[in-house]
């Protein structure tokens, strides 16, 4: 790939040149131009990269880790070689040698605007916010204001993930976004002690750093995930003392997968229930780590059989001792960039979390923006792949890149490949039911809000106030206005609140991220133009 | 040392890790789990999400303050300190 600095990022001196702005008067940033902007190097963004910079497009690809690949895809970074599923497939490294492919790693967007410089008065809604609108920095306002390939169409600013990022500006015709999804953790007593993480982060650093947070183990949640976390664990001299899944009919799976003719992911499935079995790793269905306990860290966790709502059985608690707990309840789309470029999405009919919609072209409904991949909905990474390479197309066919036999051709492939991944994550996504009883886990006490510390016992007080929307919940308690601005706590809070008005999920609102996306400094700020 | 290991402190204390960790990885291989206090309660607090995501483990490291641990590479005389959590670098 490229480093940025090279003979792109020269156009914003030279632009800077010809305004008849004083010098002084020009913030000190860099802005770098570029066809596509993929923001996410999962999957899903580096199939969309690759498809665009195959169709002759300059493609700067965004991501916040060192390295790509995304979550699935997680690259070791001490050089302990993944295992073998885990490892970026070959078709898709083939991104860091792309001659038209600038990545930005290490970097997150923390605003973007649309210019809309063609029709800016038909977008009366545009989530456009000029922190200087007058400023003289944007490099190429366009010479054709009529033209449909005018540059400069978004503006993305960037931050390091540890200072500010080079270039702190990115313009771009087009927008791929693959921000992908974060997982959904539940509350519970002690779910905040140190030692209790998500599921994904579990894997994660053991994928991609070779270290583990405990020696003695629990996997608990529900999805298809839980069991890549436990044997990855076990496999790597955890003792994981059990691995709980809250749904009961694990069979279920076994049984749709087959079903669907998806033999792949059954030997897959299979896999890693004989590694369990050989590290005599117990799991079991219908239960759940509802409690934690500890001074300063973990040290027990309380398991609790479940009814099949997943409300707790009653006389059916047991402590285990354990220095780790990692939790995953599936994955909330990370919503933030598509709703500040003011991209429509739609509620889960019973999650509490929400995908951006977009047509068979992975079209938003924003012109100029597409979404591939988590950020669409809970699909795995053969669905995140090849939305990926249709949103690619569809960026570069919105560019200018022509229709031709072999497109159409590969097109049609890919869809095809597309419509049964999606069977598939289809059926997993009803094999493991959201249920309600999970409402029963947490205590008055219990930290609901992990930044801004808000209890339990305070949303139900906000709701028994009048509460009946996740912004007078938040109003009222502080909840989801902290550091990572909901991201955590607002599934949690959208379901509290619909559960206990009795309306529906999306009919109580949500919590997402709003500007800034991202802690920046004021610096950066005033330095961003 | 081996040229494999980067040398960084913990509040104070000398410490090594294999080259390439983040600072939370690194602190975790040496068997620190939280190296922060929430505002409100003092809560202790470490890695949650290990993605960015949950600033659930923000960390002091030199000049930066209240940087993710989980994203930011660990490097050579790095001073990490336990956060104060007033607020990401301010």
């Amino acid at each position: 790939m490229n480093t940025p600095g090279g003979p792109v990022t020269d156009m914003a001196e030279t632009d800077m040149a010809e305004t008849d702005v004083p010098v002084t008067d020009v913030p000190v940033t860099d802005v770098l131009m570029t066809d596509v902007a993929v923001v996410g190097a999962g999957p899903a963004g580096l199939a969309a990269a690759l498809a665009a910079a195959d169709l002759g497009r300059a493609v700067t690809l965004i991501d916040s880790a060192q390295a790509p690949g995304g979550q699935i895809y997680r690259q070791p970074l001490t050089g302990t070689p993944g295992s073998a599923p885990d490892r970026l497939p070959q078709r898709l490294q083939r991104a860091a040698g792309h001659r038209r492919i600038t990545h930005l790693p290490a970097t997150t967007v923390w605003h973007a605007e649309r210019d809309s410089p063609i029709n800016l008065n038909s977008n009366p809604r545009s989530n456009k916010i000029h922190l200087n609108p007058t400023s003289p920095t944007s490099p190429t306002s366009p010479t054709s204001p009529t033209s449909p390939t005018s540059p400069g169409e978004f503006t993305l600013r960037l931050t390091g993930v540890a200072g500010p990022a080079d270039p702190a500006v990115l313009r771009a015709r087009a927008v791929v976004i693959a921000t992908g999804a974060t997982e959904l953790a539940l509350p519970f007593p002690g779910w905040d002690l140190p030692g209790v993480t998500t599921a994904g982060a579990a894997q994660a650093l053991l994928k991609s750093q070779g270290v583990t947070v405990g020696r003695r183990v629990i996997v608990a949640g529900s999805g298809p995930l839980l069991l890549p976390v436990a044997a990855g664990l076990a496999e790597a001299g955890v003792r994981v003392v059990a691995m709980l899944e809250a749904t009961q009919a694990r069979a279920g799976v076994t049984r749709t997968a087959r079903l669907a003719g998806h033999p792949g992911k059954l030997r897959e499935a299979a896999g890693y229930a004989a590694t369990l079995a050989r590290h005599r790793v117990p799991v079991r269905t219908g239960h759940a780590v509802v409690a934690c306990r500890g001074a300063g860290r973990v040290e027990y966790a309380t398991i609790a059989r479940l009814g099949r709502d997943w409300r707790p059985a009653s006389g059916t608690r047991w402590e285990a001792a354990v220095d780790a707990v990692h939790v995953s309840f599936g994955f909330t789309a990370a919503l933030e960039l598509p709703r500040l470029l003011g991209c429509a999405d739609a509620p889960h009919p019973v999650r509490p979390v929400s995908a951006v919609t977009h047509d068979a072209g992975q079209a938003t409904s924003v012109a100029g923006v597409f979404a591939a991949g988590e950020v669409t909905g809970t699909g795995g990474a053969d669905v995140a792949e090849l939305e990926g390479y249709l949103a690619g197309v569809s960026a570069a066919r919105y560019l200018g890149v022509p229709a031709s036999p072999t497109l159409a051709a590969r097109l049609h492939a890919v869809t095809t490949r597309l419509a049964r991944a999606r069977r598939f994550a289809a059926l997993l996504d009803q094999a493991y039911p959201f249920m309600p009883g999970w409402l029963d886990w947490p205590a008055p006490d219990t930290v609901v809000c992990r930044c801004e510390e808000t209890a339990w016992g305070a949303i139900d007080q906000a709701i028994a106030a009048g509460a009946s929307s996740v912004r007078s919940a938040k109003a009222m308690t502080r909840c989801g206005m902290g550091y990572c601005q909901a991201r955590v706590c607002g599934p949690v809070v959208q379901y509290a609140v619909a559960a206990a008005t009795g309306r529906p999920l999306a009919g109580v609102g949500d919590l997402h991220a709003r500007p800034v996306l991202s802690p920046v400094t004021l610096q950066e700020v005033a330095d961003s133009g | 040392m081996a040229a494999d290991q980067v040398r960084f402190t913990f509040d104070g204390a000398e410490l090594a890790a294999p080259r390439g960790l983040t600072v939370g990885g690194a602190l975790l291989a040496n068997g620190i789990r939280s190296w922060r206090l929430t505002r409100a309660g003092g809560r202790p607090r470490g890695i949650f999400c290990a993605i960015g995501a949950c600033f659930d483990c923000l960390v002091d490291v030199g000049d930066d303050r209240a940087v993710r641990a989980c994203l930011v590479p660990v490097r050579d005389g790095d001073a990490v300190r336990t956060s104060d959590s007033r607020g990401p670098r301010e």
